[in-house]
């Protein structure tokens, strides 16, 4: 790319730039952002919800409820308490925009659009205008979904899964049922699975085509290979859930019965519908998606500790080609386990069984993935900048996430521990101190890239040890309860299964038992959001106050997007970009400097440089 | 800033961008239809209905099959021309491909639209007929009409629900009952503030006339006032609530609880905690001065004089489904999804029908499920007992038809011959014997009910051309029975639509979802063709491009269609 072409783009309009630009930069910024706000608002609904778990019968205090109006409370909030109904809303919005609108956004959003093009060298994604399209479909899916909270009918409430029949039966009161929170769901829904489609079809094709020269496949750094893998699962998984979509629409707004079995009686009587469809059959085509959904969390942030570490420890990543093919592996694991969810349905046990060898085999990869990273700080000279704290938090915790999945696994041992706490308990081991940290690590990492001064480490101390302390206080006593027979979904927390004491009822008992840990949980979430707020006041004071990075590539990293201006401008590079060699080139011997980045020119008198594939042969 | 590999393939991959794109995309498609196409399978095999096969007109379908087809072939020819820089053939083959489209979709379009205006009504001992319903006529003077699918109930009180009334079900009420009086049933109260003055103001009044347009600004109001009342209310209980739970901590928190001693050790979970707070918090609430509560009533109700209204079945959840409290002349209340109440007494609502298919595929279904002798059970069915000329017509039919099947088996033993054991090899399908289609009734008539051979049917029946789309009242009078069903015998209607049942919910969210791939696709292609001049001049490589990933997606809505056609249409 020319200087004189650079030229003409220099000064486009402010909607251009910043509202609909079509850089991928500033769409991953915007992505970034609105992925964060959403984030926030979904921490809010679950604190709302931790609040009633652990005192059901006392109102919301005024600094959580002042967020919604006097009229919405009068509507929503029976004597200021959160009911069953609210609860259920609350529950079903925050697993939805935590998982749909919160951190695929920020991971493959924001992250995917704002590095992967930079790493492969590339002036930016192959169709600039469907990446634009992309995050405009996505922020308009979101606003339908949340904006349901002032309907009438109130927004979704029949969990992130939309199970039917209670998701059909939901709202079906509504004569509009086009206004109503369930529909507006559905239809948000399908705005975000063509939102990602666009997204997937436009990093798959920038990562096989657009890589610089010399860029081959396996001097891909782990990162983009995440983000191929991640676009693949969006791809292909998500298509059989906007099926179900779909189907569940028509259900709703022509009465068909795609869900709906024969002979449905609810609260109001016999069900008007022709019947003879098959819950089951949603739950098959939503988890088809639900579990590659998973990955399509987990993979971005992993990958952000991927490039994390060996920066940090100046050690090539270990193992790196193993976990290219792990994750290889893992992509197309993920598509044949979904029923691991459905155990409990009576769909048979060869079926179960057949989904349980598959759930275990998949650990493999997985494993194969966290030991390499971990294996990757042995012998390292381990720097603990911020964002490689986080990503020290990370390894563990996603561990805890992935080692109290594996029970899960077994259909017997899943009998005892489907839908308690234990597994609420579990995935958000992985959810939240696994994928928030190490995308938390990425916002610390890129964050000098991105405005040109680096995160306050004070700060930075201040959100890391609390967050550490507190989360694990929030899930680990979840796991507690769960085994003893805590179910999810409880508005009161069990509450109202408690018997006094003497009682013969043993479960009665048990609920008696563990019943105070909820307020032990809620009282570190409270505190857990606070811990939030030195984090909010960085991200914005940094970008003004912060310290000045003092180069272009501030970590001393080997990955071709610290060759950039900082912050990079429109198209990317200002020079042409080459590639001469793997991308976690640490601490080699034959090299003065402990890295030695990608697009360095081998110069022709040091013989070491001569060939870089050389240099990687005597490696392994 | 230029993106590469824009038009030009990339050396290693040999592949353009957008090329590598349509693959992606059209593989999520084909994940897509993929899904869709799993759901037929899955509904087909575990549906507890007898699953309607070769339903559909097949000669429509099979014309537009060939017209796909011919348009696949000559988008490729088009992307040819380009290719050869001849704009004048990419403009005639283009063009042909667009009308094709155009063709299949208006085909597609009359398909539905004989869907959507033939109706089955089904029995609560699932016998099925299928027709046309009559539409709605005026009620005469003892409210009986028989036209459409409607609830009719001698009206004497609706109660409206407050937060929810839906302003149309309430206009087409409104409309229904005409210039009959509407009296309110019983006072609203609202309460005025008035700086720190309360005054209680009436606007509805027990026994006063309303009109209709009077009716609506009371609602209107009382709606707000509701609304706002609800939200006063609940401050003051939330705010007496949270003061109860302070009261009794702090009381339990010190050396000498007074009222509270007993609670002292107990938390917040145990059950004589809650009963104290709860006791403190209604005595708050009587107490507090601030602590007005507002009348809150969340319904108004008004009488009727027992008019006729009708109502769509699709506003509530009556009338289907639930046929008790349905039979004429019984008391009855029913609710609309809005929330309103109508009561009074059910008056005549049994569905008129001109039927031109009888079906008793799932009566025998059911009675195989309880071992019963499905003879018997189909002679039961009180589709063969409706008085009058229609209902003479049916059992004639239905008559002719067992001779015809008689017929039919004997013919396909001699046909086919006998196993080992002396059972026919080949048997008559379940919708032979037990279905008489709409064909088989013009038939039945040609040949004055008297059948001697099995294939006199055939031989009468309607062309191919003559049942183009299906059963056609028009071409055939006199044919088809009318007869009425009552209400009470009536466990479901519907068009055939997606309500009616999983055979025509996926066939329409599949051939819906095809049709909008092929209006998309057209789109694109047409936006070539009309717009595509300049890029011709331009740069015609990629505008070659551009029709070759246009082209691609084409195939894929044939190769869809190509499923669609057999499974829905031969299946
Ligand atoms: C610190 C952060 C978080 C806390 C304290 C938290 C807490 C909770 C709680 C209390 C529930 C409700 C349990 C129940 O009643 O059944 C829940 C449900 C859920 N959460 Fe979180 N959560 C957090 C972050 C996340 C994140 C980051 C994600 C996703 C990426 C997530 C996804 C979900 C999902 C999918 C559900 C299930 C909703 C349903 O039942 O349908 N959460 N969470
Ligand atoms: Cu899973």
């Amino acid at each position: 790319m020319s200087a004189d072409e650079h030229h003409d783009h220099h000064n486009p309009p402010f909607w251009q730039k910043y509202i609909f630009s079509t850089d991928h930069k500033m769409i991953g910024l915007q992505y970034g952002i609105t992925a964060l706000l959403f984030l926030l608002f979904g921490f809010f609904l679950m604190m709302m919800m931790r609040w009633s778990i652990a005192y059901p019968n006392e109102p919301v205090p005024t600094w959580m409820s002042w967020v919604f109006s006097d009229n919405w409370q009068g509507r929503w909030l029976t004597d200021g308490k959160v009911t069953g109904e609210t609860y259920n809303m609350f529950g079903a919005m925050h697993g939805t925009i935590m998982v749909f609108l919160g951190v695929v956004p920020l991971g493959f959003g924001a992250f995917g659009n704002y590095v992967t093009p930079l790493q492969i060298g590339a002036p930016d994604m192959a169709f600039p205008k469907l990446n634009c399209a992309s995050y405009w479909l996505y922020l308009i899916g979101g606003i339908m979904m949340c904006g349901s909270f002032f309907l009438e009918s109130g927004t979704a409430k029949s969990g992130w899964t939309n199970y039917p029949p209670l998701s059909s039966l939901a709202d079906a009161q509504h004569p509009n049922q086009f206004f109503t929170g369930q529909t507006q769901w559905l239809l948000g829904l399908v705005m975000l699975i063509s939102s990602s489609l666009l997204g997937s079809v436009n990093f798959i094709t920038t990562i096989i085509n657009l890589r610089a020269k010399g860029m081959t496949w396996m001097r891909l750094p782990f990162f983009v290979w995440a983000m191929l893998v991640t676009g693949f699962l969006l791809l292909l998984a998500f298509p059989p859930l906007e099926v179900a979509g779909i189907m569940q629409v028509v259900d709703r707004t022509f009465g068909s019965s795609f869900f709906q079995p024969t002979g449905l009686v609810s609260g109001e009587g016999i069900e008007g519908f022709a019947g003879g469809g098959s819950p089951l059959l949603f739950q098959h085509l939503f988890w088809f998606l639900g579990h590659p959904e998973v990955y399509v969390l987990l993979l971005p942030s992993i990958a952000c500790v991927a490039e994390i570490i060996p920066a940090n420890t100046r050690k090539p990543l270990w193992g790196y080609k193993s976990m290219v093919y792990a994750v290889l592996v893992l992509g197309f694991l993920s598509f044949i386990v979904w029923a691991h969810h459905m155990y409990l349905t009576g769909m048979g046990s060869s079926v179960s069984t057949f989904f349980q060898t598959t759930t275990v085999l998949i650990s493999v990869p997985s494993v194969v993935l966290i030991t390499a990273m971990l294996i990757s700080l042995w012998g390292g000279s381990i720097r603990f900048t911020m964002p490689m704290m986080w990503a020290c938090a990370f390894l563990p915790m996603f561990g805890i996430g992935g080692l109290t999945g594996l029970p899960l696994a077994f259909n017997l041992v899943d009998l005892h521990l489907h839908d308690t706490y234990y597994v609420i308990g579990h995935f958000h081991y992985v959810v939240a101190p696994g994928i928030l940290f190490g995308l938390f690590a990425g916002i610390y990492y890129w964050y000098p890239k991105m405005f040109g001064r680096y995160m306050n480490r004070m700060l930075g101390h201040l959100h890391f040890w609390p967050s550490l302390i507190f989360i694990n206080l929030v899930f680990f006593p979840m796991l507690i309860q769960g085994m003893a027979g805590f179910h999810r979904r409880w508005y009161n927390g069990g509450d109202a299964y408690m018997a006094p004491e003497g009682s013969e009822d043993v479960f009665g008992n048990t609920v008696r038992e563990y019943i105070g840990l909820n307020e032990l949980m809620s009282v570190s979430v409270f505190l857990l959001a606070l811990a939030q707020v030195p984090f909010i006041i960085n991200l914005f004071t940094a970008w003004k106050m912060g310290k000045k990075v003092e180069s272009d590539n501030p970590w001393n990293a080997t990955t071709l997007e610290w060759a950039t201006p900082t912050p990079p401008g429109h198209g990317n590079f200002t020079f042409d970009v080459a590639v001469y060699r793997g991308p976690y080139e640490y601490s080699r011997p034959d090299c003065e400097e402990d890295y030695y980045p990608q697009w360095h020119e081998p110069k022709a008198d040091t013989s070491a440089d001569l060939d870089a594939g050389i240099a990687e042969k005597k490696e392994h | 800033m230029e993106i590469p590999y824009i038009v030009n393939p990339r050396k290693d991959t040999g592949l353009n961008n957008s090329k590598i794109a349509i693959w992606l995309f059209l593989a999520s498609e084909v994940m897509l239809f993929g899904g869709l196409f799993s759901s037929y399978i899955f509904l087909r095999i575990f549906a507890d209905y007898p699953w309607p096969e070769r339903a559909l007109p097949v000669l429509p379908g099979l014309v537009n099959t060939f017209i796909l087809i011919a348009s696949s072939v000559t988008v490729v020819f088009a992307w040819a021309a380009l290719k050869l820089g001849n704009w004048k053939k990419f403009v005639g083959y283009m063009s042909f491909t667009i009308v094709c489209a155009g063709v299949f979709m208006v085909f597609k379009g009359i398909e539905y639209y004989h869907k959507f205006h033939h109706h089955a009504v089904q029995t609560t001992e699932f016998t099925t007929v299928e027709g046309h319903l009559h539409k709605e006529s005026a009620p005469d003077e003892h409210g009986h009409t028989h036209g459409g699918n409607l609830f009719v109930l001698q009206t004497n009180e609706i109660k409206f629900a407050l937060a929810s009334y839906y302003m149309p079900y309430l206009d087409e009420i409104l409309k229904r009952n005409g210039d009959h009086e509407i009296k309110f049933k019983d006072n609203y109260i609202v309460t005025r503030v008035n700086g720190d003055k309360y005054q209680e103001e009436i606007i509805a009044k027990a026994g006063d006339v309303v009109t209709p347009e009077q009716l609506k600004v009371v609602l209107a109001e009382a709606k707000e006032y509701y609304i706002s009342a609800r939200t006063h209310n609940q401050k003051v209980r939330t705010e007496a609530l949270r003061l109860a739970w302070t009261k009794i901590r702090t009381a339990i928190k010190s050396k000498d609880a007074g009222d509270y001693n007993e609670l002292v050790g107990l938390n917040q979970y145990d059950d004589a905690m809650k009963v104290a707070v709860a006791k403190l918090h209604t005595k708050l609430i009587k107490e507090n001065a601030t602590g007005i509560l507002l009348n809150d009533a969340d319904s108004l109700v008004v009488a009727l004089d027992g008019t006729t209204i009708k109502l769509d079945p699709e506003w509530g959840r009556f009338g289907q489904g639930d046929p008790k409290n349905t039979k004429e002349g019984t008391k009855t209340s029913l609710k609309l999804k809005d929330s309103t109440v109508l009561s009074g007494v059910a008056g005549d609502s049994g569905i008129e029908i001109d039927v031109d298919a009888i079906d008793f595929r799932h009566l025998v279904m059911k009675a195989e499920e309880r071992d019963l002798d499905v003879d018997v059970e189909i002679e039961k069915s009180p589709i063969l007992h409706i008085k009058g000329e229609g209902g003479d017509k049916i059992r004639k039919l239905w008559a002719t038809h067992k001779v015809w099947r008689d017929l039919f088996t004997a013919h396909l033993t001699e046909k086919y011959g006998e196993d080992e054991e002396g059972q026919p090899n080949r048997v008559p399908t379940e919708v032979d014997l037990y279905r008489v289609t709409w064909k088989q009734m013009v038939a039945y008539e040609r040949l004055d009910y008297k059948v001697e051979s099995w294939d006199d049917v055939e031989n009468n029946a309607p062309t191919l051309i003559e049942g183009f789309s299906g059963a056609n009242h028009k071409a055939f009078p006199g044919v088809f029975p009318n007869v009425i069903i009552p209400r009470e015998q009536i466990r479901f209607e519907s068009a055939f639509s997606p309500k009616m049942n999983n055979y025509y919910a996926i066939y329409f969210t599949i051939t819906g979802l095809h049709g909008l791939h092929v209006i998309g696709g057209a789109l694109v292609l047409g936006y070539y063709l009309f717009f595509g001049y300049g890029m011709f001049k331009s740069n015609p490589e990629w505008l070659a491009n551009r029709v070759e990933v246009g082209g691609l997606f084409w195939h894929f809505v044939d190769l869809v269609w190509i499923f669609v056609f057999p499974i829905f249409y031969l299946m």
